[in-house]
């Protein structure tokens, strides 16, 4: 965990200059047109009119060609597990969950204001809290309904695949700790809200908000991030700010985040009493929410094999070197174990020193096949408490917290 | 979709300099901007239009069109959406929910449920009140316009007269016009984006704008 220091936001900059420019020209090229009204569907991209934010394939530019798209409108993609062997996730590779459009703010004029139950009213810019103790950590963030089509019934939402709708990339910020104290926070607090700018195309769709609970947000891992592996935030991860709130759902970290406020209760609104909530106690599966629903928060233990990737072919006497994440919300990680049987036995994987609070941990397991065919490997991880991955998890109608065992197969050839 | 298209226009403006481009655009045949791979549309069927209409803006169809929901998810969903700023009156919520699960619907156990037989014939019932052939009548029905556009008023777009006002008269006019139906884009009139239709042939686009042009 370096206390290393905040780059400058170059990239940022060179995005808006060069959009500028790009600009410049198709207004040199509208009045070579005879000065007609412009149009066309260049234009109609123009970064002029805000409420359209920046199109997708501007966005999809930046990422490897790996990158799923499961929606355009929102935008929402991931890369499955074959293609996430990394020990840190590239940006390239970060999985996009927008809910609107994604905004394209001036970091120069942008500005978070702090309000509500707190002693002094604040207003911070980008450089602002580059004056601050600004760190690194690297830290997970999963969407809550990533590997929701696992589920059976299929609940309606995001068609995230079994795995990919997470990474576990660097993040570069400021503890939202640090921003509270400065700004006091009095008696009575109970939760935290954060608000992004990001609009949808009609100006009756509500902005997006939740908020997590005071304790949450004191503690020093959740912060408010500028930068992701030593580089400022990309516009579709959240630039020039966001919040992000380790091993929680995804939907407790807000990008484009313009507002902290301090609250004396829950937040009220779609994306809290309609979204990211589960049955109190587990209910058959297809049937609707119950009266009891809370709302989800850290992730239960989970893991990936991200090696080798499915329907790989290997010689008898090769050996398979099975490779694999593990990570959970608010614990750590105790043992993974593995089984080539489909669960009748399991042996256990080495695992790597443990890095960041909120990190992934590689698991591995070096498998000598005794005999030839097609065959599987299933990673089942339990954490400190003695959690460990259920085969099925309880099914909920909006499909959340996936983390059913991972299963790949291979071939062994005679 | 409409992006992709959209960077590979601007890319050929910046390329090619303001000249060509100006060649270009007066020479280009409607449908030359066709996208690879269209975006699908719902199936046809009563409430089809109105589905289209309602849920486009913010949403390709295949949200829905993968699907395959209980009437009570597809009603719940659809109030969710409502609260999400959707633009669906209380009269259009059964048509909507009647459409959705008879066509990406599946029973309460599980199973799926089979496409009602000869929907396609169902379909169309829409028409706007300004007169016009039946072959425009079933396009503007069919891509669900007069969801959006009304004759000589705005709606959640611009009315057909305003659209014939601005780009009728005008050089490159009809392609540009054509282009944005096909395409969707935002920006001409606010920021609401116009869905892309994808589907739309050049017969139908070509009858499509003739018609909105001679709204005037």
């Amino acid at each position: 965990m370096d206390q290393t220091p905040a780059r400058p936001g170059a990239t940022l900059e060179r995005l808006h200059a060069s959009r500028r420019e790009f600009l410049t020209r198709i207004a040199q090229a509208s009045a070579a047109l005879g000065g007609s009204a412009i149009a066309g569907s260049a234009v109609a991209q123009a970064p002029a009119d805000a409420g359209a934010g920046i199109p997708n394939a501007a966005i999809m530019a930046g990422k490897d060609s790996v990158l799923a798209i499961h929606s355009e409108r929102p935008l929402t993609a991931s890369v499955p597990a074959e293609h996430h062997n990394f020990l840190v996730t590239p940006t390239r590779r970060m999985f996009v969950r927008n809910n609107l459009n994604t905004p394209d703010i001036d970091a120069s004029k942008h500005v978070l204001t702090v309000r509500g139950l707190v002693d002094r009213e604040l207003t911070l810019t980008l450089d602002d809290l580059r004056k601050m103790n600004v760190w690194e950590q690297q830290a997970m963030l999963e969407c809550a309904g990533s590997g929701r089509t696992a589920f059976r019934p299929t609940p309606r939402g995001t068609t995230w695949s079994e795995t990919g709708g997470m990474g576990c990339p660097k993040w570069t910020g400021v503890s939202l700790a640090e921003i509270l104290r400065m700004a006091g926070v009095r008696n009575g607090a109970v939760h935290v809200a954060f608000f992004g700018v990001d609009r949808g195309p009609l100006p009756t769709i509500p902005p997006v908000v939740r908020s997590i609970p005071m304790a949450k947000a004191m503690e020093r891992h959740t912060m408010i991030a500028t930068g992701m592996n030593g580089e400022t935030l990309t516009p579709v991860h959240g630039a020039p700010m966001r919040s992000m709130v380790p091993g929680w759902v995804g939907s407790a970290s807000i990008k484009w985040v313009t507002a902290i406020e301090v609250l004396p209760a829950p937040f009220k609104g779609t994306y809290m009493d309609d979204s990211y909530r589960i049955p109190g106690t587990p209910i058959s599966p297809g049937d609707k929410m119950p009266a009891d629903a809370i709302s989800t928060e850290d992730w239960p233990v989970k893991s990936m094999i991200t090696f080798p990737g499915p329907n790989a072919r290997y010689r008898r006497g090769q050996v398979v070197p099975i490779e694999g994440r593990a990570w959970v919300g608010e614990s750590s990680i105790r043992r993974v174990d593995l089984s080539f049987d489909e669960g009748v036995t399991w042996q256990r994987a080495s695992l790597d020193r443990r890095g960041d609070r909120y990190a992934w941990r590689r698991f591995s397991l070096d498998y000598f096949p005794e005999k030839s065919g097609y065959q599987t490997v299933l990673a089942r991880a339990t954490d400190d408490r003695g959690n460990a991955q259920p085969f099925l998890p309880a099914w909920n109608p909006l499909g959340y917290y996936w983390n059913g065992v991972h299963r790949v197969g291979f071939t062994v050839e005679a | 979709m409409l992006q992709r298209s959209a960077t590979r226009w601007a890319r050929t403006l910046t390329v090619l300099g303001p000249m060509l481009t100006a060649v270009l655009l007066a020479s280009a045949p409607i449908g030359a901007q066709a996208p690879a791979t269209p975006e699908p549309t719902l199936a046809p069927g009563p409430g089809m239009e109105l589905t289209m209409q309602r849920c486009v803006i913010c949403h390709e169809a295949q949200h829905i069109t993968r699907s395959r929901l209980t009437r009570a998810e597809w009603l719940e969903n659809t109030e969710l959406m409502i609260k999400r700023g959707a633009p669906v009156a209380a009269n259009e919520i059964a048509p909507i929910v009647d459409y959705l699960f008879a066509y990406y619907g599946r029973n309460d156990d599980g199973s799926a449920r089979p496409r009602p037989a000869g929907a396609a014939a169902a379909a169309s019932t829409t028409a706007p009140s300004a007169g016009g052939s039946r072959d425009v009548q079933t396009v503007l029905a069919t891509y669900g316009c007069t969801g959006c556009h009304a004759v000589d008023r705005k709606m959640v777009g611009p009315s057909f007269k305003e659209v014939a006002h601005r780009f009728g008269s005008e050089a490159g006019g009809t392609e540009r016009v054509a282009r944005r139906i096909r395409e969707g884009g935002a920006g001409a009139w606010g920021s609401i984006p116009m869905p892309p239709h994808p589907a739309i042939n050049d017969d139908e686009l070509r009858a499509l704008v003739t018609w909105v042009f001679a709204q005037r």
